[in-house]
């Protein structure tokens, strides 16, 4: 009862402090930006307090990371039994063969590994046969992975205690099991039904790899800090470990969705019973090598995340809601960040109808930056920016690493603009698309990224043209749409630089 | 509840954030005007014992203001041409009010200026002296409100 009481409190603390950064920004808000009661600053004042829901959710994530100390799990010293388990590794025409003879290293003693094997493809099935380990097939696809994994459960799940889940690109040190274990079997850990690694990537030698790597530390410590202390940590489906008998008893992997491991964690907390925890246990997986790769990624991401709609979370802790509504949130950034940027351009032409003039006032850029207005833009934009960096430098991620990842991160984003808004626009035209794994691809060249990100990349350059037009009173989105508008030279040049 | 449901829930709640910022919004941009105006009466009223100073219009260059010695000033501009072109207001030495007179040295429009030198209220005053309209600037001198204002008839006179 009391440790239930402490956990409430602790919930709290988070929605104190998010709800406090929503009041501050709001109140910024207030005082430094006016209002005239017309439909379109309406419209102008929603996308804003949009942009104070991430911004919140981001520095209380980012403040309290910063504060927060790292909750560790107990774990045993020493296995006094090895229970049986099993390592099933889903693969769907992108097996590595290198990666499923790795699985075999484990140190485990009492281990059986199981490829759950929904390749298409010839060719495919004869690298998984050739690995020899004991290979399981079914005559459709159907549920994609969460039907693949249900079929191996109901077969041989009651045989095993524990699994452990792996993707075909998943690489995972030898001593992983025999670490998830030690974990696993502590009393006090009796109440956690799928433990958590931290992944890392370990195709790093791609400039493009590396640098979507550099901030991973920065999510582990939230994992770690935040996410176990606040009972919200969701599973992301592979590389990690699952008690057998809590996923027979809610009916498997939820097969009506394909982010089975949303969907699945989620179904397994809204009891109250179990939770999902991350423990300190590296692992690696595959990151996209290119822009293709990533771009099929997010789009899939984006739909999968979207098709969550209809889940029920009744009973779900208030921790997970505002994650799942930040996730949401998330993939729906590029939308009203192209509302946004329609809009500046809108304003800038039309300030630049009135007053086309390109003569700089000096008074007036004084004016403008000893004005709070502008100093409350400043913090707006860096706040977030200073809570990472020093988090990061105590990552022990360097500040020149930090920038060029951030550099890197806004090009991406500009780059999937696009295509996130082109494929929820298939999702809410009812059209309903299977799931793709995400596959390898060939590194596209200068013109293909600049096809790819298409619209995305148009509409920055528009914007950085409307800004140079008014460049007093539109001058400090230089900030954010000078490095965007370089996207696609970022993007190219890093895709080709190994590091 | 689903998470579409929470979702919309979520919407709801920032439209309603929105909503309540743009109607908060005019309350302070209100309360700022109102104060405005109330600042700009008290100075004129407090102004009208006094005897004005008239200048020449070459002369009010951005050194003038230093020039002033008392915290209230009254000021005449003279045009090149001899007449009354405006009447400047000035309190500790901050230019407050400016109004533009015509050549029967009426005052046709009346600009009222922040502590930053920033004209955010401009009143229209027609030939026989009735208010006609007022616009509220923004701090960049873009018109974000106009109150138009009755004139009885006959008021009006061609302005």
């Amino acid at each position: 009862m009391k440790k239930t009481l402490t956990q409430h409190w602790q919930n709290s603390v988070f929605l104190v402090v998010f709800v406090l950064f929503f009041v501050s920004i709001n109140l910024g808000y207030y005082y430094f930006l006016v209002f005239s009661f017309e439909l379109f600053t309406l419209f102008y004042a929603w996308l804003l307090e949009f942009a104070a829901f991430g911004l919140a959710y981001e520095c209380t994530e980012l403040f309290l990371s910063l504060i927060l100390r790292e909750t560790d799990l107990a774990r045993l010293k020493k296995l006094k039994s090895c229970p049986p388990v099993a390592l099933v590794c889903c693969t769907c025409d992108d097996v590595d063969i290198n990666i499923l003879k790795n699985l075999g290293n484990q140190t485990y003693p009492n281990l059986h590994i199981f490829i759950l094997d929904d390749s298409q493809r010839k060719e495919s099935q004869l690298v998984v046969d050739s690995s020899k380990f004991e290979v399981i097939r079914r005559p459709s696809r159907i549920g994609y992975k969460a039907g693949n994994l249900n079929n191996w459960l109901f077969r041989y799940g009651s045989y095993f205690p524990y699994f452990v889940v792996v993707d075909a690109d998943s690489f995972i040190p030898d001593t992983f099991v025999e670490e998830m274990i030690h974990y696993a079997e502590h009393p006090t850990n009796y109440n956690i039904a799928i433990f958590e690694s931290l992944i890392y990537a370990w195709n790093t030698k791609n400039g493009f790899v590396r640098l979507q790597n550099v901030m991973t530390p920065l999510v582990h410590r939230h994992r770690l800090r935040l996410d176990n202390r606040f009972e919200s940590t969701l599973s992301v489906g592979h590389n990690n470990l699952y008690r057998t008998a809590i996923l027979i008893d809610i009916g498997g992997f939820d097969q009506n969705y394909i982010a089975e491991d949303y969907a699945t964690s989620i179904k397994i907390l809204r009891q109250r019973k179990w939770l999902c925890k991350t423990v300190p246990v590296l692992s690696y997986e595959r990151l996209p090598t290119n822009l293709t790769e990533y771009i099929r990624r997010q789009a899939r991401w984006a739909f999968q995340t979207f098709q969550l709609l209809n889940l029920n979370i009744s009973g779900l802790r208030w921790t997970i809601r505002l994650k799942i509504i930040r996730s949401l949130h998330h993939y729906l950034v590029p939308i009203v960040a192209s509302f946004g940027i329609v809009m500046l351009v809108f304003f800038n032409l039309q300030r630049w109808m009135f007053y086309p003039s390109f003569h700089i006032e000096y008074e007036m850029v004084e004016m403008l930056i000893k004005s709070k207005f502008f100093l409350f833009w400043i913090i707006y934009l860096f706040l977030p920016f200073i809570l990472r960096i020093i988090l990061a430098l105590r990552e022990r991620v360097t500040i020149v690493e930090y920038l060029r990842s951030t550099l890197f991160h806004s090009a991406l984003f500009v780059a999937t603009i696009w295509p996130v808004i082109r494929r929820l626009t298939n999702f809410w035209t009812g059209d309903v698309l299977g799931f793709n794994v995400t596959g390898r691809s060939y590194s596209p060249t200068f013109l293909q990224i600049i096809k790819l990100g298409g619209a995305g990349f148009v509409l920055i350059w528009i914007a950085l043209f409307s800004v140079i037009l008014n460049p007093i009173f539109a001058g400090l989105n230089l900030i954010w749409i000078l490095p965007s508008s370089l996207s696609p030279f970022i993007i190219y040049y890093y895709q080709n630089t190994t590091s | 509840m689903t998470i579409r449901r929470m979702s919309l829930g979520m919407l709801t709640l920032t439209l309603i954030a929105a909503l309540f910022l743009v109607g908060a919004s005019q309350t302070r941009k209100n309360q700022f005007y109102r104060n405005l105006l109330m600042q700009c009466e008290s100075l004129i009223s407090k102004t009208e014992p006094l005897v004005p100073d008239s200048v020449n219009e070459n002369q009010i260059n951005e050194k003038f203001q230093e020039t002033i010695q008392d915290s209230l000033a009254k000021i005449i501009v003279i045009s090149k041409e001899g007449y009354a072109k405006e009447v400047r207001y000035y309190y500790k030495k901050n230019l407050m009010v400016i109004d533009r007179l015509d050549e029967r040295e009426k005052v046709v429009r009346r600009d009222i200026f922040d502590a930053k030198g920033r004209i955010r209220i401009r009143t229209y005053y027609d030939y026989n002296g009735n208010r006609t309209r007022r616009d509220y600037l923004n701090i960049y001198g873009k018109r974000i409100d106009r109150e138009s204002f009755f004139v009885p008839l006959g008021g009006r006179t061609g302005y």
